[in-house]
């Protein structure tokens, strides 16, 4: 009688510590937020934690990768409603060097065709007052030098300060222009770009403005020149990229715009008042100089916004960005036992009716850290998939309150006919972007009645494809990002 | 151990009493839907299982061990309640997860799941609770019970 008892009361510790133990990292996680801050003594706690647990799920080749433990935590803050954001845990200070600041040279076009982007107070005219005074105020910047630029550049200002910005502004008009154009009253783009790229270097970051059409000055109307344009501007960058590590922003605004469009014949067509135009804004400088601009968000805070960007870089590396397989939605079936891992374990097909024999995954992927534009990973053109058997397409991640999907900025989904084992390469690739073939015009002649034609540039894929091929020569890979997803059926 | 106890509760794969999806929530899959982090259920259920089961095996072959409650209905009238409160652990766990929505809400989960799961670790403690009790190895060891089985006395 007397063991039995004892055996009973063993048998209720057990089962006590049974439904007590379950002690898991969510809970330490929690128990941390004491203070709504998480100081070194309890980050530490937290990884010593996973360390003894033998946690892998937030390590890369064996190592703990902080930031996948931060944005976790931070999805667990969130998800029990405590104020702690990334900032409020404690982390391994980085040990990046600091860019050094540099001169912000500014060139305006003023050719005849831009007179009618600064006829008035225009977007065009706003949008580039609020973005030099940024440069002006953040602090990343020495000088700020204006200029104007045509056959050949002609200095506004240097040094300017504030009041200059001010005045350069409202100087903005086409009589301003036509004073200062030089002798060319159209532009040859080859070689307005070539002396601006031969201003850059590490101490200097030159911002171009201009519509960037780009007819034949002789107003021949010819394809080959426009070719032999897009190959020489291709030359000038690849030249620069052989002895410097360059980077280029090329943004594309949209501006009112009244007056004259000299269209590929250099035929004066009287556009209707206030049309909308596009024009660009280009950012030349080193990656590191380029990366500061992108880090200060002072592009992102454009006044009227920007239709599109694209960054183009040379590429070192490619980079692996964190990335998970979703357990939902999903066509067909897996088991989720290898997902942690980057592995599709027991893929099968699905045999519901809408769709029998496809198989199908989401991955959300963080691409917060490329340089490149968000809209760029939109874009199917922009991606190589190792099998080609499978169907890729993407959107951005727009539901604040999934915290599944927090940290992560876009939805890659993939499907197939054909289960094939193995690994399946996802690569994003440095690609002319569709928007940039959707913004060129190959014949602007109808432009004064066609509204369609009003919103493009002439000959301006031309010129991308041109920088595209320097900076991505079609002979490499040209892998920016690459993810890595293994199947098993 | 999870994946013995996941193998028993999906009955080998065949995994008639819930979606595949309440499996990965009891297999500890968290609530921000990274991995197998959180709480290993089926293990805690499993082992919980057990024990309760085990307990109340003792508890009426040794520590009450009674001529009075030797009889095949009371074998009977005590696997009721290892089944009712094993029903009652099983589903109320994942019930509780699902009604505060502490799991990954990627998961195609609902209350019927706990139900099943409910009724998969009942059937299993009804199991053990004849596998040790219908052979003598243990009940021997009893007094008054050492007759004491499903079918007799």
């Amino acid at each position: 009688m007397f063991k039995s008892i004892k055996l009973f009361f063993y048998l209720s510790s057990i089962l006590f510590l049974t439904i007590s133990c379950g002690e898991n990292l969510q809970d330490i996680v929690i128990e941390c937020a004491d203070g709504n801050k998480i100081d070194q003594k309890e980050y530490e706690k937290i990884t010593k934690f996973i360390s003894d647990e033998e946690i892998e799920i937030f390590n890369e080749n064996g190592k703990l990768i902080d930031k996948k433990l931060v944005a976790y935590m931070v999805n667990i803050y969130l998800k029990e409603n405590l104020p702690i954001s990334e900032k409020d845990i404690w982390q391994l200070k980085s040990s990046a060097p600091k860019t050094q600041s540099f001169n912000l040279n500014v060139f305006v076009e003023n050719s005849a065709s831009m007179d009618g982007y600064v006829a008035g107070v225009t977007e065009f005219e706003s949008a580039i007052y609020n973005l030099l005074g940024d440069f002006k105020i953040n602090g990343i910047t020495n000088q700020l030098n204006l200029n104007y630029i045509n056959s050949s550049i002609r200095s506004h200002k240097n040094d300017a300060l504030s009041a200059d910005i001010q005045d350069f502004i409202l100087r903005l008009e086409p009589t301003t222009f036509k004073q200062r154009r030089g002798q060319a009253g159209n532009s040859d783009m080859q070689k307005i770009i070539n002396s601006v790229l031969t201003t850059v270097d590490e101490k200097n970051v030159s911002v171009l403005i201009s519509d960037f059409v780009f007819s034949d000055p002789s107003g021949a109307e010819s394809q080959q020149y426009l070719t032999n344009q897009g190959v020489g501007i291709k030359i000038n960058f690849a030249e620069k990229l052989q002895n410097f590590n360059l980077s280029a922003i090329v943004i594309q605004l949209e501006s009112s715009f009244s007056g004259t469009y000299y269209d590929k014949k250099i035929t004066p067509i009287t556009l209707p008042t206030n049309t909308k135009r596009p024009y660009y804004i280009w950012i030349l400088g080193s990656t590191s100089q380029i990366q500061t601009i992108l880090d200060s968000k002072i592009l992102d805070n454009i006044k009227g916004g920007y239709l599109n960007r694209l960054v183009m870089s040379k590429i070192k590396q490619e980079s692996n960005p964190n990335f998970k397989i979703l357990i939902n939605p999903k066509i067909g079936e897996f088991s989720a036992e290898g997902l942690d891992k980057k592995i599709i374990f027991d893929a099968e097909p699905s045999d519901k009716s809408n769709n029998k024999g496809l198989f199908g995954f989401d991955l959300a992927v963080d691409f917060s850290s490329s340089m490149q534009d968000k809209k760029y990973f939109l874009d199917k053109n922009n991606y190589r998939l190792s099998n080609t058997s499978y169907n890729l397409t993407t959107k951005t991640i727009n539901d604040p309150n999934n915290i599944s999907l927090k940290g992560f900025t876009h939805i890659i989904h993939l499907e197939t006919k054909k289960i094939q084992d193995g690994p399946l390469k996802i690569d994003v690739i440095g690609n002319t972007p569709n928007w940039v073939y959707n913004s060129t015009s190959m014949d602007d002649s109808n432009i004064q009645t066609d509204a369609e034609e009003q919103k493009k540039t002439f000959g301006f894929k031309f010129l991308m494809e041109g920088i595209n091929d320097a900076f991505y020569p079609k002979t490499n890979p040209n892998t920016i990002n690459s993810l890595t997803v293994t199947i098993k059926k | 151990m999870i994946d013995f106890f996941a193998s028993l509760y999906e009955w080998f794969g065949l995994n008639p009493f819930y979606r595949t999806d309440f499996g990965e929530l009891l297999r500890g899959y968290d609530a921000t839907c990274t991995g197998y982090i959180d709480s290993p259920w089926y293990s805690y259920i499993g082992m919980i299982m057990i024990i309760l089961t085990s307990l109340i095996y003792a508890f009426q072959y040794h520590i009450i061990d009674s001529s009075g409650f030797n009889k095949k209905k009371h074998w009977w009238l005590m696997s009721l309640v290892i089944i009712s409160l094993n029903f009652f652990i099983a589903f109320i766990i994942p019930f509780n997860i699902i009604q505060s929505s502490n799991y990954c809400t990627s998961l195609n989960v609902a209350v019927v799941d706990c139900l099943g799961f409910g009724f998969s670790n009942a059937i299993w403690s009804f199991i053990l609770f004849l596998l040790i009790s219908t052979p003598p190895i243990f009940r021997k060891l009893s007094h008054n019970c050492r007759e004491t089985t499903f079918y007799r006395p």
